[in-house]
């Protein structure tokens, strides 16, 4: 089985503008969005634009280097004496064979919509037009896909707010094209203004837009008048009795792509949608190989999952045991080792007979000790009938006591004879014996 | 490109896009099928590895807390014997409330009063507290701690207050003790010691 990959290969398209004097051809390929000019090139062209064998040649030679692959589309922008306008009003009843000059079997048109609610614009060429430009694309190695009007190429350049009637100039001073567009910008007419008439604009656009509303009126109000080249601004502003507004600069390359991007539709030669279609179904093809991937990738990993699974139940079963004996010792060291630390805890602080008995022990007749308090290694002691700053020196004698600092003795008792407080620290490097408590207490 | 999809569409219309609509519905609706699944049992295996993990990882202590235990157990011997074993710490201090008041009494100190500490919280093993006021003499002092020390329960006074109640100066004199009494609450269970 051979896989096409054709959708995938970067699709390329060539549009040839054939002008008065010049070619301009661009070489573009399909983004993933959008349509983008690679290559272009703008060729000068023989006085006689007719002799198509010229165009053919100057073609040959200017892209035999762009590697265009064989039977690339290609689409060409003509002038209003190759391609005409027709405008059919809305739901007109009119034989539309009839609006053309020539035998409609001796003419292709764009698509002629029947339930279009709009007015319509239909673009013709005679077939011994289209057959010449299909011969020239054929010997180029290319397809002719479509024919556009010159008119269509600047249809996109118009701004968005448009007037009735909107009239634009472009191409060479000397014979200017005329392309008159409506409200929503489609175009109504199209037409070159001869060597003769250029210098009659005036009376061209009143005749065309005379005979767009059927009417003759002498004055002409719902006319916006365009041109995308300065010169013309400058040139002819003096003899036009309309107002000239120069649109924004946009190079030939950017007009090309918005055409190539529009939805603006020529003559149709040759469908091009078929590669739309391709790459709808190579997509789908690539979404289902990937998704039914995943899914199948899925399914198996899950039949692994089940099988780790029960391997891991078995496993869990097999070590419970062991691991719950190992629990219950764990449990059972960390309190082991929690009380040790607890017991340390309490230990810590000395027992309180001991440092009381210490006190008592420096304390001599008549001194007295109405209050002793102890809270781990901190002792207050406060009485009556003793000289702070004596016992102060007897305490700092003795090696279980130091920090010591008299304090402000609290109300004992109504006789104020030699109170005395004290603040210290007791440690236990020496060691006297519970039974001096008896003695020296209430002394 | 607008162009080429106006053209498939007016030639084609949704019949275009029939068959991708219809694989991804069909991928949906198997992707629907197996995922709910297949998510429960990746969480499974997951759980189950970490649990795995986490015994293994207690196992392997093992034999590092037999000899642990083993050290500890010669001191800890001690403190099972000399602690206050019941079922909730609350149970354990009440006996020692019980023990501490009887004590006291039996050594003759007057206006007993004990007071049970607020328990913080409750573990398996903790330290318990008790405030206790009593009166007496000095010369009973040195008989409360001589009991403390030979008493089963390793109690213990780790706070003390004494004030001189009277205005007599003498060997007679009357004292207002006010103590805090720490000894250890264990859980029967989980003391429970077994040969390393």
């Amino acid at each position: 089985m051979r896989l096409n990959f054709n959708p995938f290969i970067r699709e390329q398209h060539i549009v040839v503008f054939l002008g008065d004097l010049n070619l301009h051809v661009a070489q573009l390929y399909r983004g993933l969005f959008e349509w983008k000019v690679i290559r272009d090139v703008e060729l000068a062209l023989s006085d006689s634009s007719q002799d198509l064998s010229d165009v053919e040649n100057r073609l040959v030679n200017a892209t035999s280097t762009w590697n265009i692959p064989n039977k690339t589309f290609v689409s060409w922008i003509l002038s209003p004496d190759i391609i005409g306008v027709v405008n059919i009003p809305t739901q007109s009843k009119l034989d539309i064979t009839r609006l053309f000059p020539f035998d409609s079997k001796d003419i292709k048109s764009s698509e002629i919509h029947k339930e279009f609610m709009d007015n319509q614009t239909i673009f013709w060429s005679h077939r011994d037009w289209i057959n010449e430009f299909e011969k020239i694309s054929q010997q180029l190695g290319w397809v002719c896909a479509e024919l556009f009007s010159r008119a269509q190429l600047f249809q996109l350049a118009l701004p968005k707010k448009l007037r009735k009637y909107n009239a634009l100039l472009e191409g060479s001073i000397l014979e200017p094209y005329l392309h008159i567009y409506s409200a929503t910008g489609s175009v109504l007419r199209t037409t070159k203004c001869s060597r003769e008439h250029r210098n009659d604009i005036n009376r061209i656009i009143k005749i065309e837009i005379d005979s767009l509303r059927g009417t003759v009126e002498s004055e002409v109000n719902d006319l916006s008048l365009y041109t995308p080249n300065s010169s013309f601004t400058e040139h002819q502003q003096s003899q036009l009795d309309f107002k000239v507004e120069a649109l924004p600069s946009i190079s030939m390359n950017n007009l090309i792509a918005n055409l190539l991007r529009s939805n603006s539709e020529g003559i149709e030669i040759r469908s091009t949608y078929d590669s739309i279609i391709k790459r709808i179904n190579a997509l789908t093809l690539v979404v289902a190989v990937i998704g039914i991937g995943l899914l199948g990738g899925m399914v198996w990993h899950d039949e692994r999952l089940k099988q780790d699974l029960e391997l891991s139940r078995s496993q869990m079963r097999k070590e419970t045991p062991i691991f719950l004996t190992a629990q219950s010792l764990r449990l059972e060291v960390l309190n082991m080792s929690k009380a040790l630390d607890i017991k340390q805890e309490i230990v810590r602080e000395p027992s309180s007979f001991k440092p009381l008995a210490d006190v008592l022990s420096v304390l001599n007749p008549p001194a007295t000790l109405l209050f002793y308090a102890q809270s781990g290694d901190s002792l207050k002691i406060s009485g009556i009938h003793g000289d702070a700053t004596h016992i102060k020196s007897l305490l700092e004698k003795n090696s279980h006591f130091y920090n010591i600092v008299i304090t402000s003795p609290p109300e004992l008792k109504k006789e104020r004879n030699g109170e005395f407080s004290l603040d210290f620290i007791w440690r236990s490097s020496g060691i006297s014996s519970p039974k001096d408590i008896t003695q020296e207490v209430g002394k | 490109m607008k162009r080429d999809w106006i053209r498939s569409y007016r030639q084609h219309g949704l019949k275009l896009l029939m068959i991708p609509v219809l694989v991804i519905i069909l991928l949906l609706f198997g992707f629907n099928q197996y995922v709910g699944d297949y998510l429960t049992h990746r969480q499974e295996t997951a759980e189950l590895t970490l649990k795995i993990d986490r015994m293994r990882a207690t196992s392997a202590l093992l034999k590092e807390d037999e000899r642990k235990k083993a050290k500890l157990m010669l001191n800890f011997s001690e403190i099972q014997s000399r602690s206050y074993r019941s079922p909730s710490p609350a149970d354990s201090l009440d006996q020692m409330q019980a023990q501490l008041s009887t004590l006291l009494q039996t050594l003759y100190f007057e206006n007993i009063k004990v007071t049970k500490l607020e328990l913080k919280q409750e573990n398996y093993v903790m330290a318990l507290a008790l405030n206790a006021q009593f009166s007496g003499v000095p010369q009973q002092l040195p008989r409360l701690e001589a009991a403390l020390e030979s008493d089963a329960k390793a109690m213990r006074i780790n706070a003390v207050e004494v004030k001189v109640s009277d205005g007599s100066v003498g060997g007679g004199s009357q004292l207002e003790i006010n103590a805090r009494f720490v000894a250890m609450h264990l859980k029967p269970d989980e003391a429970k010691i077994r040969k390393p």
